[in-house]
């Protein structure tokens, strides 16, 4: 799995740190990182949470382009 | 209702407790195997002795992923310092015991004097893994 670079961007362009989308999302600033980072995938409910947080879609953010 | 561990945690926390009970499992019979041919040390020391693998093994796998202290946990660098502290009165009860003649091994045998030595190692651990992992953590930064 790879980094999400789409992630990190979106959250960069909202000007917010990982600190603060996890707590906007309510999980740890760790496992924002596991997620940019691609060391985790996260279920769709965590998807929809942060997709919500940074005003983006599922497709956006999370979707795998081949 | 909010957990206390969010969901990446949880996940890291069933993998890491799952390979922590194979490790208590094989211990447990390997000890077994072992006291048969020479009992090492008291029951109970046994059994403490037996369970802190498995638990240094879960507490730094789990510490070192960010999955050890809850969402809610608001002050991480008191908690390193309370398993510290716990540590110091533990060390400072075991060279008491020490100091008054206690032998942490007879005949071949761990005794009662060598428990409150074995804790207060664990809780130094601890806390010093603790303390190393919000250095880490620090250091990475939040970008």
């Amino acid at each position: 799995m790879g980094k999400n670079l789409r992630l990190r961007d979106a959250r960069r362009e909202k000007g917010l740190t990982q600190q603060a989308l996890a707590e906007a999302v309510g999980v740890t600033r760790q496992t924002i990182h596991a997620v940019e980072s691609g060391e985790y995938n996260p279920t769709i409910r965590l998807c929809r949470a942060i997709c919500r947080a940074l005003g983006k879609t599922l497709d956006e953010l999370f979707w795998e382009e081949d | 209702m909010e957990r206390h561990y969010d969901e990446y945690q949880l996940t890291i926390r069933y993998r890491i407790a799952f390979r922590a009970l194979l490790l208590t499992l094989a211990l447990i019979l390997a000890n077994g195997l072992v006291n048969t041919f020479h009992p090492w040390a008291p029951p109970l020391l046994q059994a403490v002795a037996l369970l802190l693998p498995p638990s240094l093994y879960f507490f730094t796998a789990s510490v070192r992923r960010g999955a050890y202290l809850s969402r809610r946990e608001r002050h991480p660098l008191g908690a390193a310092l309370f398993f510290l502290a716990d540590g110091a009165v533990l060390a400072a009860v075991a060279a008491m015991r020490l100091a008054a003649g206690e032998a942490i091994a007879r005949a071949g045998q761990l005794t009662e004097a060598a428990l409150p030595l074995g804790m207060a190692l664990f809780f130094l651990y601890l806390g010093a893994v603790l303390l190393w992992q919000l250095r880490r953590e620090r250091a990475q930064g939040d970008e």
